[in-house]
């Protein structure tokens, strides 16, 4: 069940809350899990039971991670830690590889439960002794299935006691439709411009129209994921959990590093700790930090997707790492003002569109027409007028909403009697939104 | 009084929202969203209390009967019923039998046997071929997939485009979608018709429209639309271009779009071509291949002819001119 679908927003929400708030404290996890399942089956019943399984499975293993030291149990724990962390990437690599799609969640899942695995064998935590807590940590609706990924140390106290109540509902609420309206109003809006590129064809579209849809790409990427992200923070806050921040801000970063460091803030922060630091990170010399790099940014782009672009995407992204790393020594490159961002947008939208067409020749058609190479055909010359005078403005908006104004002002206002008005006002134009595009599933795809 | 503000205050929010909520429902007349599940489950509930005997088979069984007539419900879109309810009654897309295409409806699509022979349904007429200029005086009027002939269709100055990506029968002619130059506003196609005459006009919509209402009423909207445009142009010879097929692939996807649906509408359409004013030109020949539907390397999407395709379009209708 998508989030901003009718279904969840007019019945789930409701009826799931009328119970959970009703709900004594101590259960109040129980009520959450089959919430959460009831959530979890109205989606794809593909496979639907590997996760259930996985966390009975990896409940034990997580409770053999944690006895007590002794070189031979030392020995044993690791060998459990490995296979444990080898058999839930091996499911996930299953379902990638060879299946035609994906049990619901499982990119998410296994990356939690491999941070929670990592995080009992190193001590950092112990291990979770109630099933409840167990299936709450990992399985709750709010960032089942598209995160963020949050490791089990930050939630381990919440689990066993957490404060909710009308004042939490409210805040979490608020943050919930500012998600919503980012992905109902924004994203799906400014996809369109993106589905008029692809429907023209590649190899017909203008070089100012080729860089337009990659903006519109970019920033309904963005919208989306970051209105998703905050839909689920606003949802783990009105269920008592502060779930953490995805995204901050990343079009205003200066490179492509800093900008990994803002978008989905979570799954750097997962590479960052369970794979370059153990690698050795930057710590072993720039050759052994390059190869660290290297690894990291195959690796996701591997979780992303496991078509040729998705590696073409990575290997991008780390060219450009390593070459501000390089060009970050030269001394009055630190003084630039405007390069930096330049250089940003520029990067940023080659890797999206590099994320965007999983067909490699399409693509390479693509990129040519970013550059005005190659023979078009049949080209229309003022596409990219056509183009901005249907979605001019809702894409300026979408920049401007990148810049991190409206969160400020939400931040500041919240609390505000007007705020709660707008707010308001905001959902149930969402809801009109969904339900003028009717039974049509791309609620703006006209033909 | 004081506890009181303090509770407003605390829960300004919510209560806000439950009343724009209140407001949405009632401003829009979309009560029945809850109304319905809840007579529903009602049913459900009562007919479980009432036969309780029975077995739990029998017991679905009644519930659904007990939902089913006596709710009328209609089984999307409350607004389609506002709007178009005169065609929202009776057998809902005229039926459901069989996922794939119908034999019938195979053979309707000549795939590579376009010849002068297949001469328009109810006309004596073959076709000819003309240049580009003969559609000086012509009209197109439609849905996106006219917008990509507009755009992509190479007519450079030649021939006029009332299109607009949406564009349905049932918003045919009123619709804001005809540019008028040194104006801000957009006119509508019926008001556009009346200060402009022009010698052929071509309509190709019904994609947009194929969750809407029945066969039935799509037709007879049509129908009307036809006559009216009739009224306005009284010299016009009108080109009833079919509904352009999506590729099968899409077809299959599961949503409102099938090209089940639009062999049925099409065949309806076809009927309307009267061999005099009115003609059906089945441009599904330029674009289909043999799986039955729209050559999938001529779109991305599986509804749009891509740019560098949308010609073969154009010189398909260049050589099927009805004379």
């Amino acid at each position: 069940m998508e989030f901003s679908s009718l279904q969840f927003l007019l019945y789930f929400i409701p009826v799931f809350f009328l119970f959970y708030a009703v709900t004594p404290k101590a259960f109040k996890n129980v009520t959450l899990i089959v919430g959460s399942f009831v959530f979890y089956l109205q989606g794809s019943l593909y496979f639907f039971w590997v996760l259930p399984l996985s966390m009975l499975v990896n409940f034990w293993v997580g409770i053999g991670l944690e006895s007590p030291e002794g070189s031979e149990e030392g020995r044993k724990k690791e060998i459990l830690f490995v296979l444990a962390a080898v058999g839930n990437l091996a499911v996930l690599c299953h379902f990638k590889l060879w299946m035609k799609e994906l049990p619901l969640g499982l990119s998410f899942y296994t990356f939690s439960v491999i941070s929670y695995l990592a995080d009992v064998y190193q001590g950092e935590t112990e291990a979770e002794r109630s099933p409840i807590n167990f299936v709450t940590y990992l399985g709750m609706f709010p960032k089942l299935i598209s995160g963020p990924i949050t490791s089990y140390p930050t939630l381990k106290e919440s689990l066993e006691e957490r404060s909710v109540g009308a004042a939490k509902f409210q805040d979490g609420l608020k943050t919930f439709v500012f998600g919503l309206a980012y992905k109902t109003l924004l994203a799906d809006r400014i996809g369109i411009l993106w589905a008029e590129v692809e429907k023209t064809g590649y190899e017909s579209v203008t070089w100012r129209f080729a860089w337009l849809g990659a903006l519109s790409y970019a920033m309904m990427l963005y919208f989306n994921f970051y209105g998703y992200s905050l839909m689920a923070i606003g949802l783990g806050r009105m269920v008592g959990f502060e779930l953490p921040e995805n995204f901050n801000l990343p079009y205003l970063s200066r490179s492509v590093r800093d900008f990994y460091r803002r978008w989905h803030v979570t799954l750097g922060l997962w590479f960052r700790k369970y794979i370059y630091i153990p690698l050795g990170g930057s710590r072993k010399g720039e050759f052994h930090t390059i190869l660290n790099l290297f690894a990291v940014w195959l690796f996701t782009g591997f979780w992303h997707g496991v078509t040729l672009n998705f590696f073409l995407w990575g290997l991008f992204l780390c060219l450009c790492i390593i070459l501000e790393r390089l060009i970050s020594k030269i001394p009055f490159v630190k003084e630039l003002v405007i390069t930096p961002h330049l250089w940003l947008w520029f990067t940023i939208l080659i890797s999206w569109v590099i994320f965007a067409i999983p067909d490699v020749r399409e693509l390479e058609i693509y990129l040519r027409r970013m550059f005005g190479v190659g023979n078009p055909v049949n080209v229309n010359p003022s596409d990219w007028l056509l183009a901005l005078k249907r979605h001019g403005i809702v894409l300026v908006i979408g920049v401007f909403c990148s810049f991190g104004l409206l969160e400020k002002a939400f931040q500041k206002w919240k609390d505000r009697i007007f705020m709660g008005i707008v707010l308001a006002v905001l959902f149930w134009l969402c809801v009109w939104k969904i339900l003028a595009a009717g039974s049509n599933p791309f609620m703006y795809v006209i033909y | 009084m004081k506890e009181n503000q303090g509770f407003w205050r605390r829960n300004h929010f919510i209560i806000l929202f439950f009343l724009l909520g209140c407001v949405f429902f009632t401003g829009a007349r979309r009560w029945d969203l809850y109304v319905d599940p809840a007579m529903q489950v009602g049913a459900r509930i009562s007919s479980f209390l009432a036969l309780e005997t029975f077995a739990w088979d029998g017991n679905t069984q009644m519930a659904g009967e007990i939902a089913g007539p006596g709710e009328a419900r209609v089984p999307d879109d409350g607004f389609e019923e506002e709007e178009f309810g005169q065609f929202a009654e009776g057998d809902p897309d005229g039926g459901e039998q069989g996922g794939t295409l119908p034999e019938g409806g195979e053979g309707d699509l000549p795939g590579g046997e376009v010849d002068s022979q297949n001469a328009p349904e109810g006309s004596q007429s073959e076709f000819k071929t003309v240049e580009l200029d003969y559609f000086d005086d012509a009209l197109f009027i439609g849905d996106s997939r006219v917008v990509g002939l507009r755009d992509y269709g190479k007519f450079e100055d030649h021939g006029t485009f009332y299109a607009h990506e949406g564009l349905n029968i049932f918003r045919l002619l009123n619709q804001r979608i005809v540019e008028v130059p040194g104006q801000r506003r957009k006119i509508t196609v019926e008001d556009a018709l009346s200060q402009n005459q022009f010698a052929k006009i071509y309509i190709m919509v019904g994609i947009n429209e194929l969750d809407i209402g029945t066969q039935e009423g799509f037709i007879e909207t049509y129908k009307e639309r036809l006559s009216r445009i009739q009224e306005l142009q009284p010299d016009a010879k009108i080109i009833i271009m079919s509904i352009m097929l999506v590729t099968e692939k899409r077809s299959r996807k599961g949503d409102f779009i099938s090209n089940k649906k639009l062999i049925e509408r099409n065949e309806a359409l076809k009927e309307l071509a009267d061999g005099e004013r009115i003609f059906y030109l089945d441009v599904n020949e330029a674009i289909t291949d043999e799986s039955g539907g729209m050559n999938p390397t001529y779109t991305s999407d599986g509804i749009h002819l891509k740019a560098k395709y949308v010609p073969l379009w154009t010189e398909w209708l260049k050589t099927h001119v009805i004379e």
